[in-house]
């Protein structure tokens, strides 16, 4: 599955946690704040991982 | 009762087993029987354990998703191929399984030869998974 079609799906799965309205905004918008790191941590280790197999 | 989706239910559903699996999983031949679930125990003979592509099936289209990139590997044992086992890219834990058959014999994954000797190569001909919308 090629990543355009990745994205569409993540795309739609954080709309879903930010539309969650029966939720507090709190909880919804610490949520999005942790997956905000994790995509983040996430970002730094696709690069380090490029970058390690460059140097091998 | 019939339950019928959309075209973009249908690939979504497909589309999650892949994500979830993961990229460059670990597809093991085995023989004999397979366990009674994914969470039982290994099974049988491993007669040959291929590493997928890191993007191993197509995007799901019209409630059909089909494999993608060539799917080929030695065997590691003599043996006849009766079960795979499709495993996370540490090859630890099992997320899915069925069965395997030579080409047009009906398993739910086919090769190109079921019955295989020690360092034969092992080449996977037809794997699809379609969402049923009857």
């Amino acid at each position: 599955m090629n990543l355009t079609r990745k994205l569409q799906y993540a795309d739609a799965a954080i709309r879903s946690i930010a539309e969650h309205d029966d939720e507090s905004a709190s909880n919804v918008l610490a949520s999005l704040q942790a997956l905000k790191k994790r995509i983040d941590e996430l970002a730094k280790a696709a690069v380090e991982r490029r970058n390690s197999k460059k140097s091998k | 009762m019939t339950v019928q989706y959309s075209d973009a239910v249908r690939d979504a559903k497909n589309d999650v087993v892949e994500t979830t699996i993961g990229t460059s999983p670990k597809l093991q031949f085995r023989s004999g029987a397979k366990p009674a679930n994914c969470a039982a125990a290994d099974s049988g003979t491993l007669i040959a354990e291929l590493t997928l592509p890191s993007d191993w099936m197509s995007n799901s289209s019209g409630g059909v998703k089909v494999k993608q990139g060539t799917w080929t590997g030695s065997a590691i044992a003599a043996g006849i191929i009766a079960h795979y086992r499709l495993k996370d890219s540490a090859g630890t834990t099992c997320h899915e399984q069925g069965s395997v058959t030579i080409t047009g014999g009906g398993g739910d994954m086919t090769v190109d030869n079921d019955n295989v000797a020690n360092g034969q190569t092992v080449s996977v001909t037809g794997y699809q998974k379609t969402s049923g919308n009857p």
